[in-house]
């Protein structure tokens, strides 16, 4: 059985469109709720979980806070996702979850002159211009927070495998389009798409457990293998890597740890 | 693959498939060669263009065509523009098919014998293009989800499962014709009529229509005053369907208008 993934570009609507479609397709519901639950686990303010999600105001956290927290809801995220049959929205998943295929992506897009009219009755007094210029803002900062976390653009289309406008589609029509499109073959889970997910969900284990030592790491993991690359200097190359292995070492489902360690920044990306 | 997805969901549906035809009786009304009208919608206009309305022409003749086809209904039209041309008739389902860049290219170096190299820079090109082209035209990026009620990313869907999606949302009540989106598409097409014949005679205006009441609007210059009128009287004895006919000059044209 498969799973889906919903954003939207308005809170209200990914949580009412996901949880309907739960309740049709009989799936779980996984949402905002889970930051309480990652809270108590890792012994952290529930807000500020939450305001590493918020494009409003995620820059007031420092970049390795940031990090870490976006590690840990992913990392409770991709064990959601792991049990099949969950309807996932509001936590960030389809800027993360890019590459299995059985995870069905949907991006709900709110009719924009509603959008408009509720900005100005709220919060523009009634203006429709500040209330279309604060959209754009509110578009832009939602652009570099899914950029600047994720190196991926909200917006693009393209990381999407269906984009639906509530401008002419109703809600509920949306509900069954993405019920129909969950029961499609092509997106039932195969070998591969669960390696996949599995591949995602141990690197987003090791990633909680490097980024409190190294805030400048790349974890990814093939099989039982942890590739990960870590920033450090270069006469420490040695000590970092031994400090990595027994670091992410010992986690369950890993066997190898290929550690390289880089001076750079840049060459953290580097293929 | 748009290509491919709308011929089946035309087949499926009983509609009629429109792309190049429109193009091709934009060439014979307007009397345009259809080269120019391709480049017209597929190549950014040049500086100088932007200052002439030579793309701007180009666009409008086409937009006639189009409209006017779509005042039949019962129509699949894939090309470039569709959703930016119709963006304010209600009834028409806007759909975008998106392609990822690997089978694109694949589909290009198959096609045209080109290297990876070579097919990766002309897609890229070609998407530069395209956007600069909806840019300058509209003020609008092409690939703006805002512009479609629905986009499919192909690499997930078969060309089948994706027509079979498209056909039940185009059966969708809010898709279907009523009487009040009938108006608005006559008036559409009406407007994109009387524009495209003013600028036939080099005159830049945009055009909106209520029930066949034509309101053009320009900039204001008194030359420009004489002119339009003695054209507008000729448009309102040969164009069918003109009411009546106000110009307004030295006013922004409200967001509906052509």
């Amino acid at each position: 059985m498969t799973s889906i993934i919903v954003s939207a570009t308005d809170d209200e609507i990914y949580e009412t469109i996901g949880r309907k479609a739960a309740s049709v397709l009989g799936y779980r519901f996984v949402g905002p709720g889970l930051l309480q639950q990652v809270a108590e686990q890792q012994q952290i303010p529930p807000d500020k979980l939450a305001r590493a999600l918020d494009p409003s105001s995620f820059r007031r956290l420092s970049a390795k806070t940031r990090r870490l927290l976006l590690a840990q809801i992913e990392m409770a995220t991709l064990e959601e996702l792991r049990t099949d049959n969950v309807v996932c929205a509001g936590l960030g998943a389809h800027l993360y979850v890019g590459e299995v295929s059985h995870v069905l992506m949907v991006r709900i897009l709110s009719s924009e002159s509603a959008r408009m009219g509720i900005i100005a009755i709220e919060k523009t007094k009634g203006s429709l211009r500040k209330a279309r210029k604060l959209l754009e803002r509110q578009r832009e900062q939602q652009r570099r927070w899914s950029v600047d976390c994720f190196g991926r653009d909200d917006g693009d289309p393209s990381n999407y495998d269906m984009v639906l406008s509530l401008g002419q589609i109703e809600a509920g029509k949306v509900v069954s389009i993405i019920k129909d499109m969950a029961s499609s073959r092509k997106f039932k889970p195969m070998t591969y798409s669960r390696k996949c997910l599995e591949d995602l969900a141990l690197a987003s284990r090791a990633k909680v457990a490097l980024l409190p030592r190294f805030s400048e790491s790349r974890v990814r993991a093939d099989g039982d293998t942890l590739i990960v690359r870590v920033q450090c200097p270069r006469r420490h190359k040695v000590r970092c890597a031994e400090e990595v292995k027994q670091l992410v070492g010992g986690l369950p489902g890993v066997n190898l740890v290929q550690v390289h360690a880089v001076s750079q920044a840049r060459e953290l990306d580097a293929a | 693959m748009g290509k491919a997805v709308a011929e089946l969901v035309a087949d499926r549906l009983g509609y009629e498939c429109l792309s190049r035809d429109v193009l091709l009786e934009a060439s014979d009304q307007f009397n345009i060669p259809e080269i120019s009208l391709k480049r017209a919608i597929g190549d950014a206009p040049s500086i100088l263009e932007r200052f002439t309305h030579g793309s701007r022409g180009y666009v409008a003749y086409i937009q006639a065509a189009l409209t006017r086809h779509l005042c039949r209904d019962n129509i699949v039209y894939h090309g470039l523009a569709g959703s930016v041309l119709l963006r304010t008739v209600p009834h028409v389902l806007k759909v975008r098919i998106i392609a990822d860049l690997d089978l694109r290219v694949s589909i290009v170096m198959q096609r045209d014998g080109l290297t990876h190299h070579e097919a990766v820079g002309m897609i890229k090109k070609l998407d530069r293009e395209r956007h600069k082209w909806t840019k300058s035209l509209y003020g609008v990026d092409p690939a703006d989800p805002g512009l479609h009620d629905l986009m499919l990313s192909i690499p997930k869907y078969e060309v089948a499962d994706a027509a079979d999606l498209i056909c039940r949302s185009a059966e969708m009540p809010q898709f279907k014709t009523t009487s009040d989106s009938k108006q608005e598409m006559l008036d559409l097409a009406l407007a994109c009529e009387v524009k495209a014949a003013l600028l036939q005679k080099h005159l830049e205006v945009s055009v909106g229509s209520h029930f066949g009441n034509v309101l053009v609007y320009y900039d204001g210059s008194e030359r420009h005053h004489r002119t339009l009128k003695a054209e507008l009287d000729a448009l309102e004895r040969s164009v069918s369907g003109i009411n009546n006919v106000e110009v307004h000059a030295g006013v922004s044209p409200p967001d509906d208008a052509v």
